[in-house]
């Protein structure tokens, strides 16, 4: 299985980069220059992940397309980190079909964002810095998608929050966006609580954290001790996997700890299209489809999740019709989106929150980075009250950002519409084994969240790209203009959100045997072991509806159907939107809010529902306890008590012991003498040393050191290397002549 | 045969005597003399012990504390002239340089 | 009646342990060092009661003649002050009692230890000596050249060590000061006139004949080291 492929060259090769510019970027610029300086600079990290890209491509297609690699994946084990007793962690890397679809994903993203960063950032100070962390983020994600067992996946998932972390807060010397990176960080680290948690539960249970033993010791499906064993009556799957989940939600922004991602696009944009939108929030779906069996053994999590996804997409997309700048849209249209993944996964269509996944990279990058375009020519203002009429000076922009709507709001044959229409499918009918009333709250939230995302998407694009420039003149004229170099990533993205649909083709409509489910086929051996339960409790499937779904498939007819709804909530969304905004501002909007209702309802809706202010206030307990902390504890008891009284100690004895230091020479020589004394009296006096008789100035008991001193073998080894080994004497003394007076001898 | 203690008891005997002369006195050439007399001390009993065990080491290591306390007492007294030259008083209390 | 070796041991004894403590209670320097070399001679004798032929010897070559001489020499140069006020300070009781408990302790222990040990089924002449020349030159000789050269060489070179740094440590100031300047000092027309260099130097460095003050002197609080 495992064969020397070099896997690790995925995830090394922009580490390299990412060291290259850390350490020599910012040296090259200063002292080559500002242009060669930062082409070098660029041109080394789009080259790492260039060569990750191609590679990932070319080892796919020889490997795993081809189908010549055994098991149908690339195992390697790169070192051995971890050996202690029983445990053996490596890093061992697996490219298999689920890593393979990821790897592409990112990799390609990843190099397109790369190429716009040129252009987005040509003018920042900390370019090197900038390239150094967008590798280091690239490594780190690698490494998650790349890893064969928790561990390795947890050392990438830390590593994208720590990445996360540095990008959000690129302008550090701004607080606010220092503080959206901190944040970001913080929230994630609660969900890491989670992820650590799981592991512990997962490694005591199956004693490695490999992802194929974990599979092994699921296989059982009801019989599996992560069903039989329980926690507190709670089943160890559901905990680990409650667990688990709790990670996926910090890392990818569900409810509750999704409030980092609004607040960060502080960072810069291309930052938001990658890490946001395409890559690092993903991680969370990814580590649930990983572990899809662990998942299936516990329908209660399922539910939850299934639940706190649809909740969460609904949840957002109200959230994101009122907001003003333009990234806070499309973050909030982010959460929204990973909503529906989570939706996915917790109705058991694995696959299609795969799907959405990829299509959603897709036109989220597009997105997010066509608001870069837009930003960087309105001369960094967000707000799209201030924007308008872009179309005419930005045509490509505009397009680009259309069709990535159009995909969103799942109109076909555009990307999202197949994938989109997809989780609302399986949400509606698959078989929840908790209560059937989860189909129907998912696809309901799912609808609206729908008609929300369709609503929001076209106001952004009407408000920024139609009607008249809102801005100044000034701007209008000198800033608004499209660079190639961050056209040309829009154009590919959009390519791909338009074709990338088709990827996942369905089967219940004609022509599937000409076109089949890409995705269905290329992941079925990672979903094959949750598929497999039969056991009624975990089982997963479709739940038979009359018309839709005979013989566990559903019907062209009902297929149908539901896609037939979905395109006409957003068709109808869209007309809506338009006819509001499609000369910018509305009248008519304004008027609306005048009704206290509808005031009501904005307000809560542009202020977050006011999430963000609840917990601060239930931080500030927390912190509270960090004041006392640090007042008490760190300032009184460690710093005065053990720094300074430790220095105090000493220098108190070190005053004391100083008044004996008069000068006298008799004082010292006295002072030696009684040394001398003390010292013989621990050898004469130790009773473990000395032997003495029951009078010391009784001549006729023998009393002197013992001679069991000499009657102990001393092994020593020093440094390893140098042996010391003294073999025990006999009592008996070399020179000693036998008693001649008849007095006792010595026994040895 | 003189018990061989005896000499042990001799060696003691000086160690002690020599030492009390350093404590006691004040004259740093009278307690050089006391060092001198401790190193006779140790030495009896080293010869001592050679010819109890009937070895030469012992012996030996005497002839090298002579050697060293030769070496010791030139540059001691070396030292207590250039420390007491114009004073005419050679009064160890008087030196506090060692001091902190 | 005791042999002639116990008479001579006892007689011997006797004498070193009386010179020792007649050497510690004069006041008189010389004196003291001439009951010193007393003991040493004592402390021979009893070597050759152990068969240490050479190195009583050597005992008397040495610390007798060489060490003892140097002591009276270094008396003679530093030409101490017999009036004995120095001693007439005495040291307060504190200091007193303390030197008496150092004194106690070790007495103490030495009598502890030499009781405790000398058990006489410990301490015992062993068997008889092998060697018929036991501590004679020769096998004294085979056993320093043979199996402890590397101690012999490193003592000579600690001899060395002590001769040099002897000389160094003793030189004045005044040698001291002369030394640098001739040294530093290139010829000039009074070095050609036959001047004597070591005026020449007193002059530069504006020694009066007389030196005013010696260097070495301990702090300026004087005679803080009482106790």
């Amino acid at each position: 299985m495992t064969e020397s492929f070099n896997l690790y060259w995925i995830p090394l090769s922009p580490l390299v980069g990412a060291v290259f510019n850390l350490f020599f970027g910012a040296w090259l610029i200063r002292s080559l220059g500002e242009r060669v300086g930062k082409e070098i600079v660029h041109l080394v990290a789009i080259g790492a992940v260039a060569f990750s890209c191609f590679f990932t491509f070319s080892l796919v297609s020889e490997n795993l397309l081809s189908g010549t690699a055994p098991g149908g994946r690339v195992v390697q084990h790169a070192y051995t980190w971890i050996a202690s007793g029983e445990t053996d962690v490596g890093f061992d890397f697996v490219l298999d079909h689920l890593s393979a679809v990821m790897c592409m994903v990112i990799t390609g993203v990843g190099l397109l964002i790369h190429i716009f960063s040129v252009g987005y950032m040509a003018h920042d100070h900390a370019y090197h810095r900038y390239f150094a962390y967008l590798n280091l983020f690239m490594a780190a994600m690698l490494t998650l998608v790349l890893g064969k067992s928790l561990v390795i996946l947890f050392v990438g998932w830390e590593g994208v929050g720590l990445c996360s972390y540095l990008l959000i807060g690129f302008w550090f010397t701004d607080d606010e966006k220092a503080t959206a990176g901190r944040k970001a960080f913080i929230v994630n680290r609660i969900g890491d609580f989670g992820v650590v948690l799981a592991m512990l539960i997962i490694y005591a249970v199956v004693g490695s954290l490999d992802f194929d033993r974990i599979a092994e010791f699921c296989a059982p499906g009801e019989n599996s001790p992560f069903v039989v064993g329980t926690i507190f009556g709670v089943s160890l799957a559901t905990v680990a996997t409650m667990c688990l989940f709790l990670g996926c939600t910090g890392k990818s922004a569900q409810i509750p700890l999704y409030v980092w991602l609004p607040d960060a696009m502080a960072g810069p944009t291309p930052v938001s299209a990658l890490i946001h939108a395409a890559t690092m929030v993903t991680a969370g779906v990814y580590l649930i489809v990983r572990l899809n069996f662990l998942f299936a053994l516990a329908p209660l999590t399922m539910a939850v999740i299934a639940l706190v996804g649809a909740l969460t997409a609904f949840f957002a997309a109200t959230i994101g019709i009122t907001q003003n700048d333009i990234k806070k849209v499309l973050a909030y249209s982010t959460v929204s989106q990973l909503g529906y993944m989570f939706l996915a996964v917790g109705m058991g269509a694995w696959v299609s929150a795969i799907f959405h996944l990829v299509t959603h990279a897709f036109f989220k990058a597009c997105l997010f980075l066509g608001s870069g375009a837009v930003i960087e020519a309105c001369h960094h203002n967000q707000d799209i009250q201030s924007m308008g009429g872009l179309r005419k000076k930005m045509p490509v922009t505009a397009w680009t950002f259309l069709i990535s709507c159009l995909a969103i709001s799942g109109i076909p044959p555009f990307a999202g519409f197949f994938s989109k229409d997809e989780i609302l499918l399986h949400a509606y009918l698959n078989e929840s084994q908790w209560s059937v009333a989860i189909n129907y709250v998912g696809y309901g939230l799912g609808l609206a969240a729908a008609a929300c995302t369709a609503f929001y998407m076209f106001r952004l694009y009407f408000l920024t790209f139609e009607g008249e420039f809102r801005g100044d003149h000034h701007t209008w004229d000198h800033y608004v203009r499209e660079h190639w170099i961050m056209s040309l990533p829009l154009v590919i993205l959009a390519g791909l959100a338009t074709v990338g649909g088709f990827l996942g083709y369905p089967h219940a409509l004609p022509g599937s045997h000409a076109l089949p489910h890409a995705f269905d086929v290329w992941l079925a051996p990672i979903v094959e072991l949750s598929e497999s339960f039969t056991d009624p409790g975990i089982r997963l499937g479709l739940r038979p509806v009359a018309g839709v779904v005979e013989h566990g498939h559903v019907t062209a007819l009902g297929e149908i159907a539901f896609m037939g709804l979905s395109v006409a909530v957003a068709a109808t969304s869209i007309y809506v939107a338009r006819a509001l905004y499609k000369d910018g501002p509305s009248a008519v909007v304004e008027r609306w809010l005048t009704i206290p209702a509808m005031a009501v309802a904005h307000r809560l809706s542009y202020g977050k529902y006011f999430v963000d202010e609840g917990y601060a206030y239930i931080i500030s307990a927390v912190n509270m306890l960090g004041q006392v902390c640090y007042r008490f504890i760190d300032s009184v008891l460690i710093d005065g008590l053990g720094v300074g009284g430790t220095t105090g100690l000493v220098s108190f004895v070190g005053g004391g012991v100083k008044i004996w230091h008069n000068g006298n020479v008799r004082r010292y020589l006295a002072t030696l003498l009684v040394g001398v004394g003390i010292l013989l009296g621990s050898i004469y006096l130790n009773p473990m040393i000395s032997k003495w008789g029951a009078s010391p100035l009784n001549s006729v008991d023998a009393g002197g050191l013992r001679p069991t001193m000499g009657a102990q073998s001393i092994k020593m080894k020093i440094l390893g290397l140098f042996e010391f080994d003294l073999p025990a004497r006999s009592g008996e003394h070399p020179n000693r002549r036998p008693p001649q007076d008849g007095a006792e001898g010595n026994a040895p | 045969m003189v018990p061989i203690t005896h000499f042990l008891y001799l060696s003691a005997a000086l160690f002690l005597i020599g030492t009390v002369g350093v404590l006691m006195r004040r004259n740093v050439l009278i307690i050089l003399m006391g060092i001198e007399l401790m190193l006779n001390g140790a030495n009896m009993a080293l010869v001592t012990f050679s010819r109890m065990w009937g070895r030469l080491d012992g012996q030996v290591f005497a002839m090298f504390v002579i050697a060293v306390a030769a070496a010791e007492a030139a540059v001691g007294l070396a030292i207590v002239v250039s420390i007491f030259r114009t004073r005419n008083r050679s009064d160890v209390d008087d030196l506090s340089m060692l001091r902190d | 009646m005791m042999s002639a070796v116990e008479l001579t041991f006892l007689a011997f004894a006797a004498l070193a342990v009386f010179s020792a403590i007649v050497t510690m209670t004069r006041s008189n320097p010389v004196v003291a060092a001439v009951w010193l070399v007393a003991s040493f001679f004592s402390v021979a004798v009893c070597y050759v009661l152990l068969s240490a032929t050479f190195l009583a010897a050597i005992q008397v070559l040495v610390y007798a003649g060489a060490m003892m001489v140097l002591f009276v020499f270094v008396i003679m140069v530093l030409d101490v002050d017999e009036s004995g006020r120095a001693e007439h300070r005495r040291p307060s009781p504190t200091a007193r009692a303390g030197y008496f408990a150092a004194v106690g302790i070790t007495v103490g222990f030495l009598i502890w230890v030499l009781t405790g040990t000398l058990a006489r089924q410990y301490v015992t002449y062993g068997p008889p000596l092998e060697l018929r020349d036991f501590g004679s030159a020769d096998s004294l000789g085979r056993l320093l050249f043979y199996d402890y050269l590397f101690a012999f060489e490193s003592v000579s070179f600690l001899l060395l060590a002590a001769v040099v740094g002897a000389v160094v440590v003793a030189r004045s100031r005044r040698d001291r000061e002369k030394e640098a300047v001739l040294r530093g000092f290139a010829g000039t027309e009074r070095s050609a006139a036959g001047l004597d260099p070591d005026d020449l130097a007193d002059e530069v460095l504006g020694h009066s004949p007389v030196p005013a003050h010696d260097f070495g002197a301990p702090s300026a609080t004087g005679h803080d080291g009482g106790t």
